[in-house]
């Protein structure tokens, strides 16, 4: 079932058009993720579905009605702000019960649900204590609370995790993944951070300029990302990107000859690429690093900078002789050194292929011709 | 529907407010300005166009001119004391050269004559200024200087000056307070290292102090000339612009123009110039902010 | 907080405490010029009026209470009760329809709201004297010329844009989320202002509340204009009265002055750090 739909939405702020003809379906349990580098328009979106900025254009529609014009307090939605926006005048517990005692709901019933979610939460300590006691993630938990009490049709989340630091981070990014089962819970969730968008959502839609990029699931954008910033935007490190030209070939028998002198086999390309510019995306995790012994076929040297490493694999940033930066994921923990020239090889199967557009060409028809 | 309601409700937060500004404020200024082109009184309520002859009228009449100087006696003079003197006192105490203590004691000291009402000062002050018994006279004659003794209130020389003070005795320190709250505003790195260059308290004065008050110096300069120009309380009390009309300043000279003569078109024509001479003064003010 | 800030300023240099006798000095005279004529009024209170003129440096001889009394009984009482009222009602009207204002002002959208609050703060330039006749025709007009409401709602027309400037510049540093989660929590702007921003603004209203029963309490012109009973005068135009009745009864009167103030000097003593720091707010950015 659809809980949420936006057909369409546009929001301009004076002559400035923040938002631009964004459609997406939110289904019932269903954990969307919208995510996309700061001022890409994603808060703008949450904030047009919670009724805190009017939508200049196009249609809200929740559960299967329009609410464009219904204020955020009749929506029946709850959000979790960046900020907390916890009332500092008020205890917990009454933190929690705002919504309910708006509601005109009973004592008792108030007391349960509070009750309730502040077990989930094990809150259950901290009812009695205002904001200023807790810590940042108790506060988180409290937004969260609150949230729950509220039994919304939807749950927002605007980036609810980056005032927390790194391993409180970790711990609240399971507890929601948790709470979305727990709850049955429809959430939206922004956040412009792709490793959280990739672990929480079971839908991604990626925003740039306002505009969706693509929406997806996790893997899907990561294996088939439609456009070359959909490909650098998922993963990390970044996905490695390589300009060169493409040369002339058969119908289904291509070549990128790339700057930095490696030349890559390309199947099933378009052939009114040929000739043409174009970039080569290949992520860090795919790149092999040739041993000694095969480095006679080596067709690339690079010269290695920084090497990282993280126990389990390396990171190695290196630079190509035309002076492109490269970074590359070795699972081997092999010794390179700063100043080292290692040959690498890029697989064609692993590769990723951008036209002038950004546009990608090799695999993100596969996706498109899939749905078909 | 509901969204219409959603529309109206903030206007029904500022409504009222704008409701009384424009009943009670807008209002009865703008009527003003239309009663000063006419010839009315409560007597012969017959409205007579008259255009201008109110403000001539009034620029002949010697008593504008009395009331307009002393006006500007009174600018002149709150500006010296309530801005300059009080910023140095307001220096001194935000100096910490006092003991904590001693330091608070002076500055409540101070503050004490703004929280009375200026009928009480201008009554008590009275009884200060009263020929021989009053404690300035016994002050005078217990310290031999009785040949100065004077009736402060009833000489026309006097007059104005003797209220002027009593002005500055409510005030300063009201402005002595201001200025302490701007001080501390100023960052106390800044004096830090000014004090690690080694320089003196007149130099961090100088450097310091002077330099960050500046802009509130000039808002509370204005704040003073405003004052200074609406005044009408404290002469009213003391000697209700006597004598001889010698402390009349354009305040008492309206309301006596209204309330006692009856001749509300002249009232209306002076209240006019208090309320020009209000704007250019803030008009003022706004171009030497802009000027920063 | 001003305070605690000079006083941290004190401690970053004391080095300096020795050496200031002149300054000490010309700081003890200031003193005893602001506050030896009060002095003076409450000594000359006690006395009989001859113990006054011919020994106003002394303490009393006898303390002479019964001039409190016979100043009470002369209707100083009745002046007190109508300043009170008067100040009372205006001041909960300034500071509540200011806080409301000052609400839409920050925190609800609509048309028109820079000119509104143009408007608003505009009723700062336009002194009361201005006024003066117009509004005391419109008073009459009304039918309210010498009620308490011919002075509550002049006193509350023009204390609102101070009181609205004060409260928004402390509203606009409360976060905006507050008011959107309320939305979200199903509150309507009504319901936010009464149980977020008033209780969370009650600083900055008790300031505004200060200074609007300081200028309530101390109103002059318009007390002395627009009513005429003695039922209705106000403390400040009573004590006129008061004044050219007992022209004579010198000590009685100074019992009178002390009264008058009482109410506003027990304030004062109690609650004096706030009181400065209250009237002072908004005066400096």
């Amino acid at each position: 079932m659809i809980k949420l739909e936006a057909q369409s939405l546009t929001k301009d702020f004076g002559s400035v058009r923040a938002l631009d003809d964004i459609s997406f379906t939110v289904a019932e349990r269903e954990f969307v993720v919208l995510v996309g580098p700061s001022g890409c328009g994603k808060s703008t979106l949450l904030r047009l579905i919670a009724g805190l900025e009017e939508i200049s254009n196009g249609k809200l529609i929740i559960e299967g009605s329009r609410v464009n014009d219904v204020p955020a307090s009749q929506r029946g939605l709850a959000m979790v702000f960046q900020s907390y926006a916890l009332y500092p005048h008020m205890t917990v517990e009454e933190n929690m019960s705002v919504g309910l005692r708006i509601a005109g709901k009973p004592k008792d019933e108030i007391r349960q649900k509070v009750k309730t979610a502040a077990q989930i939460l094990q809150l259950d300590e901290l009812l009695a204590r205002k904001p200023k006691q807790l810590s940042g993630g108790q506060r988180q938990r409290v937004a969260i609370g609150r949230a729950i009490v509220r039994d919304p049709t939807v749950f927002l989340f605007d980036e609810p995790l980056s005032n927390l630091d790194a391993a409180l981070r970790l711990q609240m990014r399971l507890e929601i993944a948790k709470l979305h089962k727990q709850l049955n819970a429809t959430m939206i969730y922004v956040t412009h951070d792709q490793v959280e968008a990739m672990t929480l959502a079971d839908k991604i839609i990626v925003l740039n300029n306002g505009k969706i990029e693509q929406t997806g699931s996790p893997l899907e954008l990561y294996r088939q990302p439609l456009n070359r910033f959909v490909a650098g935007f998922i993963g990390s490190p970044q996905m490695n990107f390589l300009d060169g030209r493409i040369t002339a070939a058969g119908d289904k028998k291509a070549t990128i000859n790339l700057d930095c002198g490696l030349s890559v086999p390309l199947e099933d390309l378009d052939a009114s690429l040929a000739g043409k510019r174009a970039t080569l995306g290949i992520r860090p995790e795919h790149i092999v690093i040739l041993s000694e012994e095969r480095q006679t076929v080596a067709p690339a040297c690079a010269n290695v900078q920084v090497v990282e490493h993280l126990g389990s694999q390396t990171i190695i940033y290196a630079n190509l002789e035309d002076g492109t930066a490269l970074s590359i994921i070795d699972d081997e923990t092999t010794e390179q050194c700063p100043g080292e020239l290692i040959a690498i090889d890029v697989p064609s199967n692993a590769a990723y292929l951008f036209d002038e557009n950004g546009i990608e060409r090799l695999r993100s028809s596969r996706i498109s011709e899939r749905k078909k | 529907m509901s969204s219409r309601i959603h529309r109206i409700v903030p206007y029904l937060f500022v409504l009222p407010p704008l409701i009384l500004l424009a009943v009670f404020v807008y209002g009865p200024a703008f009527e003003n300005v239309i009663f000063s082109l006419h010839s009315w009184s409560s007597i012969n309520p017959d409205w007579e166009f008259v255009g201008l002859r109110n403000y001539r009228q009034l620029f002949a009449n010697p008593v504008f001119w009395v009331s307009l100087s002393n006006n500007t006696l009174y600018a002149v003079i709150s500006v010296i004391v309530q801005v300059f003197v009080a910023l140095g006192i307001a220096a001194v105490l935000s100096a910490g050269i006092f003991r904590p203590r001693l330091n608070t004691f002076f500055r409540t000291s101070v503050f004490l004559p703004a929280i009375l009402p200026v009928t009480v000062v201008g009554l008590l002050w009275q009884l200060i200024y009263q020929p021989s018994i009053g404690l300035i006279d016994q002050f005078l004659f217990s310290t031999g200087l009785g040949n100065l003794s004077r009736v402060w209130l009833g000489e026309e020389q006097t007059a104005i000056y003797a209220i002027i003070l009593v002005s500055q005795w409510q005030w300063t320190g009201y402005m002595v307070a201001l200025f302490m709250v701007a001080i501390a505003a100023i960052p106390t790195d800044l004096y830090e290292a000014l004090e690690m260059e080694g320089a003196t308290r007149i130099q961090q004065f100088r450097y310091v102090t002077l330099p960050g008050v500046r802009e509130s110096t000039l808002i509370f300069t204005v704040i003073t000339i405003f004052g200074a120009f609406k005044v009408f309380d404290i002469v009213w009390v003391m000697t209700a612009g006597g004598p001889n009309r010698a402390s009349e300043v354009l305040g008492t000279h309206m309301y006596r123009s209204a309330f006692r003569d009856d001749v509300v078109g002249y009232s209306s024509a002076v209240a006019t110039v208090i309320f020009v001479i209000t704007i250019c003064v803030g008009i003022v003010q706004l171009m030497l902010q802009r000027d920063e | 907080m001003a305070q605690a800030m000079a006083h941290r300023v004190q401690r970053s240099r004391r080095r300096a405490i020795v050496n200031h006798g002149g300054l000490l000095l010309l700081f003890w005279i200031l003193t005893a010029i602001s506050i030896y004529p009060l002095i003076w009024l409450v000594l000359s209170s006690l006395k009989t009026s001859s113990e006054m003129f011919g020994n106003s440096w002394a303490f009393p001889e006898v303390w002479q209470w019964d001039n409190y009394v016979q100043a009470w009984n002369a209707g100083i009482s009745r002046y007190l009760l109508s300043s009170v009222i008067v100040t009372l009602i205006s001041t909960l009207l300034v500071v509540y329809l200011s806080a409301a204002a000052a609400y839409a002002l920050v925190v609800l959208r609509f048309r028109g709201k820079a000119a509104i609050y143009a408007l608003i703060l505009g009723g700062l330039i336009l002194p009361p004297e201005v006024a003066l006749f117009p509004l005391f025709q419109t008073l009459t007009w009304l039918g309210i010329y010498n009620t308490y409401w011919a002075l509550i709602i002049p006193y509350t027309a023009f204390g609102i844009p101070f009181a609205t400037f004060l409260i928004r510049a402390y509203m606009v540093k409360i976060p905006i989320e507050l008011s959107e989660a309320a939305a979200m929590d199903g509150a309507g702007p009504l319901w936010s202002f009464r149980n977020i921003y008033l209780p969370l603004c009650r600083p900055v209203l008790a300031s505004a509340a200060l200074i609007q029963s300081m200028r309530s309490w101390n109103e002059f012109i318009f007390a002395l204009s627009f009513v005429e009973s003695e039922n209705v005068k106000t403390i400040t135009i009573g004590m006129m009265s008061f004044a050219n009745a007992l022209r004579s009864d010198w000590s009685v009167l100074m019992a009178g002055l002390v009264i008058s103030i009482i109410p506003v000097l027990l304030v004062f003593i109690v609650l004096q750090r706030q009181f400065i720091g209250g009237l002072t707010q908004g005066a400096v950015k």
